[in-house]
């Protein structure tokens, strides 16, 4: 188990507070007068997002939170868990509805995802910026209408719904940024 | 980040940093207080537990990077009694962050003969060096502006010290461990800092007798120690007051100091002989304060850390 003092604090490091993992987004150093000097940090949980500050008296030492990132390929949902492999050593990983959250209806098998891993199982999956998939219900297409304006909503093969443009037919292979769900072009299969 | 090989600083900047120390030099020399350098490497340090000395050469032997020329500046105030100022490097261990770096430059000058009000005025005549515009500065009173920013009395118990610090995110073991006056820190670094001298630079005054350094106690109040601090936009600039010049007070303070030291597990240094030998010779009414230089000049440029008015800062 690694511990680390205040004077390491720096952005990145990942930590254990009250039995979550932690990121530091940032550290600052605070000193009165004459008297303790005390370490200030904002710290994302790594498991909900939410960033929180919080004070340490200089010297205080926090445990390291065992985390680490990798990339994975999605294989599969089994109705409970989404199935990961690492492409390599071809070792899997399960992640459950908390890890995977909001960002299930970007998850498209073969795809490979950016596991955060804490104490080896997933808390958080992040798509690629850019995903690939299918359109299953829209409205018709409105032929020659390539303009792009006013646009409609279309559901794909993951379940996801984006605002597409007018000309956009069922079936269809779409290119969409994961990061904002929105559109960014048609895919020639 | 700093690139390799650059200072980080226009030469707008380095100009600005050489203007200031030579208006510094300036104003000195005019006034008749003349410019000393004491030594950087002593086998002692400051006392205090809450300045982290840096420690150089062989373990067995160490010696010390002065955190300030104080003790050294006292002895030539024993020795000659006459207005004597210091401008240069002084250094802290493991201080690092937006208003600290491990190496910073400080102006420390004393007046023999001086009131602690005398030397504030004498304070805002060098803010005027980089701010012509500050004409005045307001002092406000160390216990109310605690009680004003915290809704506590600095005395108030252990229990709701702590539970005022907890709705500041406070880490548990900090909150469990800390003593009342570290969560007194705690709460003055947090809660009235941040807001004093937001439009102006003010002084603080009135500070409790435990905060007294190495400053005389209020012959009339003697629960409060003749110090002063200067705030501007939320840094503190500048740490000064009449200075104690009784052998026994001294000696039974830097102790307290060092068995803090102990107890805390901090290194603990040797009580300093050549102060201790100044205060035998007998040490002259006087006034003394030190200023943060680089802070003045971030301070008076607008800058958002030392680092950016330092040439070569670290990260």
């Amino acid at each position: 188990m690694t511990t680390y003092a205040t004077n390491q604090f720096k952005s990145g490091l990942k930590i254990l507070l009250d039995g979550d993992p932690y990121t530091i987004v940032e550290n600052e150093f605070v000193k009165p007068g004459k008297g303790q000097a005390f370490s200030r940090v904002r710290v994302r949980n790594l498991k909900n997002g939410r960033v929180v500050e919080k004070t340490f008296k200089s010297g205080d030492t926090v445990e390291g939170a065992d985390v680490m990132e990798l990339d994975l390929q999605y294989l599969y949902y089994d109705g409970e868990f989404w199935h990961f492999m690492e492409p390599v050593s071809f070792e899997q990983y399960s992640a459950d509805e908390v890890a995977v959250g909001d960002n299930k209806i970007w998850l498209k098998e073969q795809d490979v995802c950016k596991l955060m891993l804490w104490n080896g199982s997933p808390i958080s999956v992040e798509p690629p910026n850019f995903v690939e998939l299918k359109v299953t219900e829209t409205d018709p297409g409105v032929r020659g209408d390539t303009s792009g304006g006013g646009g409609k909503p279309a559901t794909l093969e993951t379940g996801a719904v984006v605002r597409v443009p007018l000309f956009v037919e069922e079936g269809e292979l779409l290119k969409v940024d994961t990061r904002t769900a929105e559109y960014v072009s048609r895919v020639k299969e | 980040m700093r690139e390799h090989g650059r200072s980080g600083l226009s030469w707008e900047r380095l100009r600005q940093r050489a203007d200031l120390m030579a208006a510094i030099r300036a104003y000195f020399a005019a006034c008749g207080v003349v410019e000393v350098d004491t030594p950087s490497l002593r086998i002692t340090c400051a006392s205090d537990p809450h300045i982290p000395a840096l420690a150089v050469g062989e373990a067995a032997e160490p010696q010390f990077l002065q955190s300030s020329p104080e003790a050294l500046m006292k002895c030539l105030l024993a020795e000659h009694g006459r207005p004597i100022y210091q401008l240069g490097k002084v250094y802290r261990a493991g201080e690092l962050g937006r208003l600290h770096q491990p190496e910073f430059t400080m102006l420390e000058w004393y007046r023999p003969g001086w009131s602690m009000q005398n030397l504030m005025d004498e304070v805002v005549a060098i803010l005027r060096l980089v701010e012509p515009a500050v004409t005045q500065v307001d002092t406000v009173d160390w216990r109310s502006v605690f009680v004003d920013h915290t809704s506590l009395e600095p005395e108030a118990d252990r229990h709701a010290l702590a539970q005022r610090a907890a709705g500041l995110g406070v880490s548990r073991q900090l909150l469990e461990t800390a003593d009342p006056r570290a969560l007194r820190d705690l709460l003055f670094s947090h809660c009235v800092q941040p807001t004093l001298g937001q439009d102006r630079p003010v002084f603080v005054t009135g500070f409790p007798a435990e905060e007294a350094a190495f400053a005389r106690l209020d012959p009339a109040d003697d629960t409060r120690a003749l110090r002063f601090e200067l705030y501007w936009a939320g840094v503190e600039l500048a740490n000064g007051g009449e200075e104690l010049t009784e052998l026994d007070a001294w000696r039974r303070r830097a102790s307290a100091d060092l068995e803090y030291r102990r107890r805390a597990g901090l290194p603990v240094m040797a009580i300093d002989a050549d102060w201790v030998a100044a205060l035998e010779l007998g040490l002259p009414a006087a006034s003394g304060v030190a200023l943060g230089v680089d802070r003045l000049l971030m301070c008076a440029l607008g800058a958002n850390a030392v680092g950016h008015v330092m040439p070569f800062a670290r990260d």
